[in-house]
C-alpha cells in the first residue's frame, strides 16, 4: 500500500532525514573531535567542524601497542562466538524441526525461554561458573558420594571464557528454526528418496538453502560481541585480554590530575569502528535479504 | 532395469479418528502402469509414501520383488519419486539435481553424466542442464523431477499427482511422454492422481479408492463398462455415468419420472434400484422413447452435451449430429438395455441382470 500523496512523501523525507541525523550525527560528532586538537575540545567541548589533525590523532591512538592487541583480541572472540552461535543454532532448529521426538517441543520452549535471561540478568552466576568451570559438578559429585576432587579450570582472562557464555542463542535457533519450517517438507522426502540421511541433507540442501541465513545472523552476533562491553569488563583484569570497546575507556587518563585527552578516545573509537564497518559491508547483500527472508 | 511387483497387504493408517487406510490388500503387476485414482483424502498418496516408505503404516505389510520392506528406509527400498510439488533442490542445477542421488549412491563422474545426459534426452532437457529450477517453467519442471527419477533407474517408479500443477494442454502433452517412457523403462509404475481422464488415458489397471478402501480394481475399461458400484459409476467418465432411480417390478424395471424397460435382476419385487446409463449410450431421437426436457447445451464442437431432465432426474446426454437442441425442447430418450448397469439403492452395489432380453428399447410403456 504505498501512497502517491505529497505531503505524505514530505512527511516520510522529514522523517527519514531526523532518524539519519540521529544516526549519524554521533558518528559526524566523533569525526570532528578526533580531527582536532585535546586542548580544542578542553576549551571549545565537542567539535562541530572537522579540524585538520585527524591523520596525526589516528598515528598516535595506532601507535599506541595496546590498541593492536585489543582489535587482535575483539577480532578472535567475535569470530569464535559466530562461528559457535552459528553452528550451535543451526544444528539445534534442524533438530527441532527435522527430527521427531517427544521432547523436541519441551527443547524448543525450553530454548526460547532463555531470551528471558540475557547475560545481563545472569552475569553474576556466569562469573562464578566462568572462574571455577566445575564448581557445580564438583558439589553435586561431593553431595552424591562425598568425594572432593581438586580439578578446576578457570576461563577468566581466555578467550574461552571471552566468548562461551555469549555462545548459546535463543534467537538464532528460532531464526533458522522459522525459516526452515518453510522449507516445503517434499524437499527432505525427495533428499530421502534419493538417498541422502539427516547429516547429508543438512550440509547439501539446507546450508546452501539458507546462506543468506547465515550472513544475517552472522553479522548481526559480530555486531553484537565486538560491541559488547559489560562481559569482557567482568571477564577480564589482565590487559592484554581486554577487547576494543573496553580499550577505548583506556587512553581516558587514570589519575585525576591529568587532562582527559578526547580527540585521542574518539579517534581510538574510529578505529573501533572500522571492523564492523568492513564486515557490514561484506554481507549487506546477504544481511537485507536474511532479514527479510527472500533469500530462498 | 528389472521391474518389480509390489504387494500390500492389510495396510491401515489412521489420522487421528480419521482411517484413511483401511486395512487395504494390492497387488502391482511387476513393469505395470497402475493408477491408484480417487477423490481427495481416500488414502491414495497415503498409500503410495507407504510404498515409498516416506509414512508408516500402522499395521500391514509391503512387499517389493518379494522381499518384506515394512521396515526397510525409503533409500533402500528401490523406489523413485516424483513429487507434486516437484521438490526440484532450487539451489543446485537440473544436471546436479538429476545426479544428486547418482552422487551419493557413489556412481563415478563418467556414469553420472552418462546417465544424466540419457535422461536429459529421453525428456528434451538437453538444452536445460545448466539452468537453475526458478529458471524453468512448470512444465520443465516436471520434466527434471521425471529425469531425476528415472535417472536412478529403479525398479519402482512412484508419480503423486505429478501432472496437477500444469495447466490442461501441457498435462495432455505429459499424458502420453509418461506413457511413453513407461513403455521404454519398464519399470513397475504407481500413479496417484484424482484425474480419471489421466488413469483411464495412462493406465493399464486402476485401482480406485474411496475412504481408505478399494472401491474397485481393473483395466480401464472393466471400470468404464462395468462400474461395481455407483460410485465408480460417478467417478469415471467425463461427464460420468447417469444414475437414475428406479424400481424394480417384476420382470422390468421402471424409471422414476418415466419410462420401463424388461430387465430381471436378482432384487426384490418393487425394489429401489439405481439404473447407470453412459451419456453416449443413450439415442435421444426414438420415437418410442421417454420423454426428457432440455435444460441447457453445451456446444463443444466435436460434440454436445445436453442437459435434460425426466421428471425430476437430471440425464446428460452426449451428442455428435449437427442438430441443435434449445431449451425446453422434448427428446425422446432410449438406449439398449445391454447398455444398462443395475445398482443397489440402497448399498450403491451393482446387481447383476441374470437374463436382459437383447435389442429391447427402453419405451414409453413396457409391453407384456
Amino acid at each position: 500500500m504505498v501512497e502517491r500523496h505529497p505531503l505524505l512523501k514530505t512527511t516520510t523525507l522529514i522523517l527519514l532525514v531526523v532518524g539519519l541525523v540521529f544516526a549519524l550525527g554521533p558518528i559526524y560528532l566523533a569525526l570532528c573531535s578526533a580531527s582536532v586538537t585535546s586542548r580544542q575540545i578542553l576549551v571549545h567541548g565537542l567539535a562541530l567542524l572537522p579540524g585538520s589533525h585527524l591523520w596525526e590523532n589516528l598515528r598516535i591512538v595506532m601507535r599506541d601497542a595496546r590498541i593492536g592487541t585489543m582489535l587482535f583480541n575483539s577480532c578472535v572472540v567475535s569470530l569464535i562466538v559466530v562461528t559457535g552461535k552459528l553452528a550451535l543454532a543451526s544444528t539445534s532448529a534442524f533438530a527441532v524441526v527435522y527430527f521427531r521426538s517427544r521432547i523436541r517441543h519441551v527443547v524448543f520452549w525450553g530454548t526460547f525461554v532463555t531470551l528471558l535471561l540475557p547475560l545481563e540478568v545472569r552475569i553474576v552466576p556466569t562469573y562464578a561458573v566462568a572462574s571455577d568451570l566445575f564448581e557445580p559438578l564438583r558439589r553435586l559429585i561431593a553431595a552424591v558420594t562425598g568425594l572432593h576432587l581438586s580439578v578446576s579450570i578457570n576461563l577468566l582472562d581466555s578467550y574461552a571464557g571471552l566468548s562461551l557464555p555469549l555462545m548459546a542463542s535463543a534467537t538464532g535457533t528460532f531464526l533458522f528454526r522459522q525459516f526452515y519450517l518453510t522449507v516445503p517438507t517434499e524437499l527432505s522426502e525427495a533428499a530421502r528418496m534419493d538417498g541422502a540421511g539427516p547429516i547429508r541433507f543438512f550440509i547439501d540442501i539446507l546450508l546452501p538453502l539458507s546462506k543468506a541465513n547465515f550472513a544475517a545472523l552472522g553479522t548481526i552476533v559480530f555486531l553484537g560481541t565486538w560491541k559488547d562491553y559489560m562481559w569482557p569488563l567482568v571477564a577480564t583484569s589482565r590487559p592484554d585480554m581486554r577487547t576494543i570497546s573496553l580499550g577505548i575507556a583506556t587512553f581516558l587518563p587514570t589519575e585525576t590530575g591529568q587532562p582527559p585527552e578526547w580527540n585521542l578516545v574518539m579517534a581510538a573509537a574510529l578505529i573501533a569502528l572500522a571492523p564492523p564497518l568492513f564486515v557490514m559491508g561484506l554481507t549487506q547483500r546477504w544481511f537485507v535479504r536474511g532479514v527479510t527472508g527472500i533469500g530462498k | 532395469m528389472s521391474a518389480a511387483a509390489i504387494r500390500v497387504q492389510g495396510l491401515s493408517k489412521r489420522f487421528g479418528s480419521r482411517v484413511v487406510m483401511n486395512d487395504l490388500d494390492i497387488d502391482f503387476a511387476a513393469g505395470q502402469f497402475t493408477v491408484v485414482l480417487g477423490p481427495s483424502g481416500c488414502g491414495k498418496s497415503t498409500l503410495l509414501r507407504s510404498i515409498a516408505g516416506l509414512e508408516e503404516a500402522d499395521r500391514g505389510t509391503v512387499h517389493i520383488g518379494g522381499a518384506d520392506v515394512t521396515r526397510t528406509p525409503p533409500q533402500h527400498r528401490g523406489c523413485a519419486m516424483v513429487f507434486q510439488n516437484y521438490a526440484l533442490y532450487p539451489h543446485m542445477s537440473v544436471s546436479d539435481n538429476i545426479g544428486y542421488a547418482l552422487k551419493l549412491a557413489g556412481l563415478d563422474r563418467k556414469e553420472r553424466e552418462r546417465r544424466i545426459g540419457e535422461a536429459a534426452e529421453l525428456l528434451g532437457l538437453g538444452a536445460l542442464l545448466d539452468r537453475r529450477p526458478a529458471q524453468l517453467s512448470g512444465g520443465q519442471r516436471q520434466r527434471v523431477a521425471i529425469g531425476r527419477a528415472i535417472a536412478r533407474r529403479q525398479r519402482v517408479l512412484l508419480f503423486d499427482e505429478p501432472l496437477s500443477n500444469l495447466d490442461a494442454k501441457l498435462r495432455q502433452e505429459m499424458r502420453i511422454e509418461l506413457r511413453r517412457l513407461h513403455d521404454e523403462i519398464g519399470a513397475t509404475t504407481i500413479f496417484v492422481t484424482h484425474d480419471q481422464t489421466e488413469a483411464m488415458t495412462l493406465a493399464d489397471h486402476i485401482v480406485l479408492l474411496n475412504n481408505g478402501l478399494v472401491e474397485q480394481a481393473g483395466t480401464p475399461m472393466a471400470l468404464y463398462h462395468q462400474p461395481r458400484t455407483t460410485f465408480v459409476a460417478g467417478f469415471i467418465g467425463t461427464p460420468p455415468m447417469n444414475l437414475l432411480t428406479a424400481r424394480h417390478e417384476g420382470h422390468d424395471i421402471v424409471v422414476d419420472g418415466g419410462g420401463c424397460f424388461p430387465a430381471a435382476i436378482k432384487a426384490n419385487s418393487s425394489a429401489a434400484v439405481m439404473i447407470g446409463i453412459r451419456p453416449e449410450a443413450i439415442d435421444l431421437d426414438d420415437p418410442r422413447g421417454m420423454a426428457a426436457v432440455v435444460e441447457a447445451a453445451e456446444d463443444l464442437g466435436s460434440h454436445r452435451v445436453i442437459y435434460a431432465r425426466i421428471g425430476q432426474q437430471r440425464v446428460l446426454v452426449t451428442y455428435s449430429g449437427t442438430r441443435t437442441y434449445v431449451r425446453g425442447e422434448t427428446l425422446r430418450l432410449s438406449f439398449s438395455s445391454q447398455a444398462i448397469c443395475c445398482f443397489d439403492a440402497i448399498s450403491g452395489e451393482r446387481i447383476e441382470p441374470y437374463s436382459t432380453r437383447p435389442a429391447s428399447f427402453l419405451a414409453e410403456g413396457c409391453q407384456p
